[in-house]
């Protein structure tokens, strides 16, 4: 990410999958005005420094990945502020990945401020982008046996969340 | 493995299937969507979803206000990207509304400049219909998608009092409607669409023109006069069109009919 992206190509970028980034800003910030402020933001950086976005093989995956950074920004400074988000996911007509659990999802997403920055990558790939362990493992870098052992954990922190909630 | 991730296991991961809502082609989601009901249902949910928000988002001032706000924000922001999550900086949520207003003022005085309106109005007894740029309203109502072959999802956006209506069928119009056509395909070539009055008359909403894979929409709309309309919308690769309009068989194309909602 570091050529500059042409405000041309940054409209086109925007047309085909603007409407993809915003959801997934919503869905993980569950604030509809903080996920326009995180969507504007992207395609800041991108103006600045998006060039390699026309190289990718799946450009909306790695979109994706420049959304994730700028919402766990948001995340962790909503953390340092003790702040909360002002919004639920549900108002924001989301619509599931068909694999994902969607209770532990939803658990997944309020608890996703209080992760670190690994689990917080974990938690998305596991319950918004629906990804298996094998998938989540290559993108992270880290073997299967210690993805699995974050994943158990995440899921019995989803657990504990839901049982409180009810 | 838990039964959540056996199941995550069986579906392509959500970035390739929104990819492939957004226009992209892969030849592996492509075949599982055919045999997989849930993954198809999702996509075609998110392809109406991205389809009203193209409609209401105009990419060029969303961009062009980027740049105006770039300007007064150097440096934020800096550092951040694909292989970084720094340089996030904090921001006032009034900046969202400022955003919304700016997407839609834009439109709206960019129509408001090339309101000069193409009177296409014949006098042989066709419907009273003139066409002209489209205008930003608010979405409020849809209906399914309808695929047809070759990968091409149409619907009609139609405008009435400030509302649009999403309508994937035949339809009906009345005094000061607009409508534009939606088309959405999984695959580059060319398309045409426009109305077909019973008269004779051609209205051409989108120009024979080679598109890419993804959705896009008629360059003008339609609108509508207190005349009664009797018309049929035809979409399709120009070629069958043209020959549709010369023979008024309308076979391999998309073919509504378009009628007043006073007439029978």
């Amino acid at each position: 990410m570091s050529e500059a992206l042409s405000s041309a190509d940054a409209a086109r970028l925007y047309e085909r999958y603007g409407f993809f980034l915003l959801r997934r800003c919503r869905t993980l910030l569950r604030d509809p005005a903080a996920a326009d402020d995180a969507l504007q933001q992207v395609f800041e950086q991108l103006l600045r420094r998006g060039g390699g976005v026309l190289a990718a093989d799946e450009p909306l995956r790695w979109l994706y990945r420049v959304v994730d950074h700028c919402c766990f920004d948001v995340l962790r400074s909503r953390r340092r502020s003790k702040e909360s988000s002002h919004g639920d996911g549900a108002e924001l007509g989301e619509t599931p990945h068909p694999g994902v659990d969607i209770e532990a999802r939803d658990a997944a997403l309020k608890l996703l401020g209080t992760l670190s920055d690994e689990e917080m990558r974990i938690a998305v790939m596991l319950f918004v982008d629906g990804m298996s362990q094998g998938e989540i493992a290559d993108e992270v870098g880290l073997s299967r046996v210690t993805v699995n052992k974050r994943i158990q954990a995440l899921r019995a922190r989803a657990a504990h969340y839901i049982e409180e909630a009810s | 493995m838990s039964a959540s991730e056996k199941e995550n296991a069986k579906h392509p991961a959500a970035h390739r299937l929104d990819a492939v809502a957004a226009g992209d082609t892969d030849a592996v989601v492509s075949a599982h969507l055919e045999a997989c009901e849930a993954c198809a249902g999702y996509v075609e949910k998110l392809r109406g979803q991205a389809a009203r928000f193209r409609a209401a988002n105009e990419p060029a001032a969303f961009v062009a206000r980027l740049g105006a706000g770039a300007g007064a924000g150097a440096g934020a922001g800096a550092g951040a990207g694909a292989g970084a999550g720094a340089g996030a900086r904090p921001r006032p949520v009034r900046s969202a509304t400022l955003y919304r207003i700016g997407v839609v003022a834009g439109p709206l005085l960019a129509a408001a400049l090339v309101l000069l309106m193409v009177r296409a109005r014949s006098g042989d007894g066709g419907p009273g219909l003139s066409v002209a740029p489209p205008s930003m309203t608010t979405s409020t109502q849809t209906t399914a998608e309808s695929r047809f072959k070759g990968g091409l999802v149409v619907a009609v956006i139609r405008e009435r009092g400030g509302r649009q209506d999403r309508i994937t069928g035949p339809f009906q119009v009345r005094a000061d409607d607009r409508i534009r056509v939606e088309v959405s395909t999984d695959r580059e070539g060319p398309l045409a669409a426009g109305l077909l009055t019973d008269a004779g008359q051609w209205v051409a909403l989108l120009a024979p023109v080679a598109l890419e894979a993804g959705t896009h929409y008629s360059e003008l709309a339609a609108h509508f006069d207190a005349s009664p309309t009797l018309a049929t919308l035809l979409v399709g690769p120009p070629g069958d069109v043209e020959r549709a309009r010369a023979t008024r068989d309308f076979a391999g194309l998309v073919a509504w009919r378009v009628t007043s909602e006073a007439s029978p």
